[in-house]
């Protein structure tokens, strides 16, 4: 048997949450979740090899963050992960934790629902930094009488 | 090694929110959040038995009672930089994580600002079919 070794990256974020439901309900005690946030200097470009050339985003200056969430188990030695750059992937991630949080703590979860559930609930939750202009502050009432 | 000193969870949140925030003011820079069962057991007895299957039984799989969830977060300054290193943890109780990732997400959200925003004129073709 040739030994190679599968890079651990999974392709979705549900592959993901799957296979890290599934590492947590085999070894509960000793799997954990790492997510490494890396802001790196802008100078690699080697990632991005893709038709992003067309777009001439102000990115390219500004240093690159990435995301990276890992599912590891010293039990076993699985290791599972899945990175991303996009803001956008964050909520849904942090979600994932979340539930896979609880998975943790032993409670019943059904993971299934944790990407179905609508984006829209969590986002009122941003706390708006409230602009203190003094002069005009109008608000609109909603059906106010 | 000394066990670490557990801060609340509001204030884990701040100081996690600030490690965030002196990171994004620098080009080169890593946080590492980390989550895993409180189970009672240090890390020492996990590694002497990591061979043998008594952490398999079904106690540990099916608990009796919901356990607590520890968190972590560092900026994984080590070796010559350790003098650097900020290292917090918070304990974060069954019922009380929905709140918790509540506020850890929103958190992370603003936090995490490096990352690529979302196109909006290409994400509006991007709609989900549903089957």
């Amino acid at each position: 048997m040739a030994q190679t070794v599968k890079p651990p990256y999974l392709a979705s974020i549900s592959d993901w949450l799957t296979q890290s439901n599934l590492l947590l309900r085999a070894y509960p005690t000793t799997t954990r979740i790492t997510s490494k946030y890396t802001i790196a200097p802008p100078v690699s470009k080697k990632r991005k090899r893709t038709a992003e050339t067309t777009s001439d985003d102000p990115a390219s200056t500004a240093p690159q963050a990435t995301l990276t969430i890992k599912t590891y188990d010293p039990n076993s030695g699985v290791c599972l992960k899945y990175r991303t750059d996009q803001a956008a992937e964050v909520n849904r991630l942090i979600r994932c934790l979340g539930v896979l949080g609880m998975g943790m703590a032993g409670q019943e979860v059904d993971v299934e629902t944790a990407l179905e559930a609508p984006q829209a609930a969590v986002a009122p939750a941003i706390e708006e930094k409230a602009p203190e202009e003094g002069g005009k502050k109008k608000k609109k009432k909603k059906g106010g009488r | 090694m000394a066990e670490q000193e557990r801060l609340s969870n509001d204030e884990f949140l701040d100081r996690l929110s600030e490690l965030l925030k002196s990171a994004s003011t620098k080009s080169k820079a890593s946080i590492y959040l980390t989550q895993k069962r409180l189970s009672g057991i240090s890390d020492d007895d996990t590694k002497s038995d990591l061979r043998s299957d008594s952490l398999l039984d079904y106690a540990d799989i099916s608990p009796p009672t919901h356990l607590p969830v520890l968190i972590r977060a560092t900026n994984g300054k080590s070796k010559k930089d350790r003098k650097d290193k900020i290292k917090i943890a918070t304990v974060v109780q069954p019922d009380e994580l929905e709140s918790f990732f509540g506020k850890y997400a929103e958190l992370c959200r603003t936090g995490m600002s490096g990352l690529k925003k979302r196109d909006r004129s290409k994400g509006k073709k991007k709609k989900k079919v549903k089957a």
